[in-house]
């Protein structure tokens, strides 16, 4: 808990420092995508947290999309809670898409209905 | 394995009371009748005296990896396949691959723990135990643990090599020494390529810091007769917090990042 996974991921990428449970070379980190969407999924789960996310194209067909998160044990130090989402709730996300095009991310943040911003640290 | 010598009355007075058919299962069990323990060690011991707990020094709270305070790590005097594996790591690393260590160190599962030093630098925190005759840390990533027994014990002498080892530990004033052999033939002495074999032995002085009271630092000399010319140092730092209490992390409860045959880390996304 209260450990900053970002800044872990930084000192990582330097080849200096372990990750946790894996790399996080699968997602374009230099890459944000932000959308709007409805929470299908909360998961508050280890080693990470996921949520589930539909997400429409310009088109109107919908993607679910897998957003994956550090740790409970992560995010409780920077005001998550297991009822922080449920479904149906609109939101808006903010990810590093995978690298290889398929509907998943790495979260950054997430902008909750009520407007409070709660980030993937 | 003491455990079963010391408890070994209650479970057969158990059995004894039990189903006949638990009875026939423990008739199979393969741990000899014979076995008794050579010595009871003080940490396991009926008369134990915790007053002298009250001298050690408080290193109570968690601690957290100060990565960014990690110095640059020393480049060892490897030989043989040690070296080989170190030169190309550190081939990959150059190329900018960010997969260059996760593809020379192979996992089964990203849940695999990393064995020691790695469990003391995931980036989650540590907390240290303090009973009679032993110091236990535990790790909140995949809630690992290490028995440090200072009873006077001396180390096994033929070890089953395990990811955390056998450990042994003094204090000399306010540093716990710790030695640690019995560690698994290629696990790393820290992530940058550089690996150990099974004769290893790492030597921990772990205090805290005289300028902190809020900083441990953990020294590490790794000697291995079989992976280095020279001995091997590296040094952690942690950061105290005293807010918080570890929470129980189970890495199988939802792990979708399984490692394929290429030991490349797959991620399970939505009707995968």
């Amino acid at each position: 808990m209260r450990m900053k996974w970002l800044a872990a991921f930084a000192v990582a990428s330097l080849a200096a420092a372990a990750t946790a449970h894996h790399s996080f070379s699968m997602f374009d980190m230099k890459k944000d995508v932000t959308a709007k969407g409805t929470v299908t999924e909360f998961k508050w789960t280890n080693p990470h947290a996921w949520m589930h996310v539909d997400v429409a194209d310009a088109k109107g067909a919908t993607t679910n999309w897998a957003i994956e998160m550090t740790s409970p044990n992560n995010l409780v130090s920077v005001g998550w809670r297991r009822s922080s989402l449920k479904p149906g709730d609109k939101v808006t996300v903010t990810y590093h898409p995978l690298v290889n095009g398929k509907a998943g991310g790495s979260l950054v943040k997430v902008v909750l209905p009520d407007g409070k911003v709660l980030e993937n640290k | 394995m003491k455990f079963w010598a010391a408890s070994s009355l209650v479970a057969l007075a158990t059995v004894c009371l039990a189903a006949p058919s638990i009875a026939q299962q423990s008739a199979s069990n393969p741990m000899p009748q014979n076995v008794v323990p050579d010595k009871v060690w003080p940490a396991s011991a009926e008369q134990v005296d915790y007053t002298a707990l009250q001298k050690l020094p408080d290193w109570r709270g968690l601690w957290s990896p100060m990565m960014g305070e990690a110095a640059k790590p020393e480049i060892p005097q490897l030989k043989g396949k040690y070296k080989a594996h170190y030169d190309e790591i550190q081939t990959l690393i150059k190329t900018g691959d960010p997969e260059a260590l996760l593809k020379v160190e192979r996992r089964a599962s990203a849940c695999e723990p990393p064995g020691m030093p790695g469990i003391m630098t995931q980036p989650y925190n540590l907390e240290f135990l303090f009973t009679p005759g032993r110091v236990t840390v535990i790790q909140e990533a995949y809630m690992q643990v290490r028995r440090i027994f200072t009873d006077g014990r001396p180390l096994p002498e033929d070890p089953d090599p395990t990811y955390n080892g056998s450990s042994i530990g003094h204090w000399e004033g306010d540093t716990l020494v710790v030695t640690t052999i019995g560690l698994r033939d290629g696990g790393t002495m820290g992530r940058w390529g550089i690996t150990y074999s099974d004769k290893v032995k790492l030597t921990e002085r772990i205090h805290l810091d005289p300028a902190n009271k809020d900083v441990l630092i953990v020294e590490n000399t790794f000697e291995d007769p079989e992976a280095l010319i020279a001995p091997w140092h590296s040094v952690y730092k942690f950061k105290r917090e005293r807010g918080f209490d570890q929470i129980e992390f189970v890495c199988a409860q939802n792990d979708r990042n399984p490692i394929n045959e290429e030991g490349e880390v797959e991620f399970l996304g939505v009707g995968d």
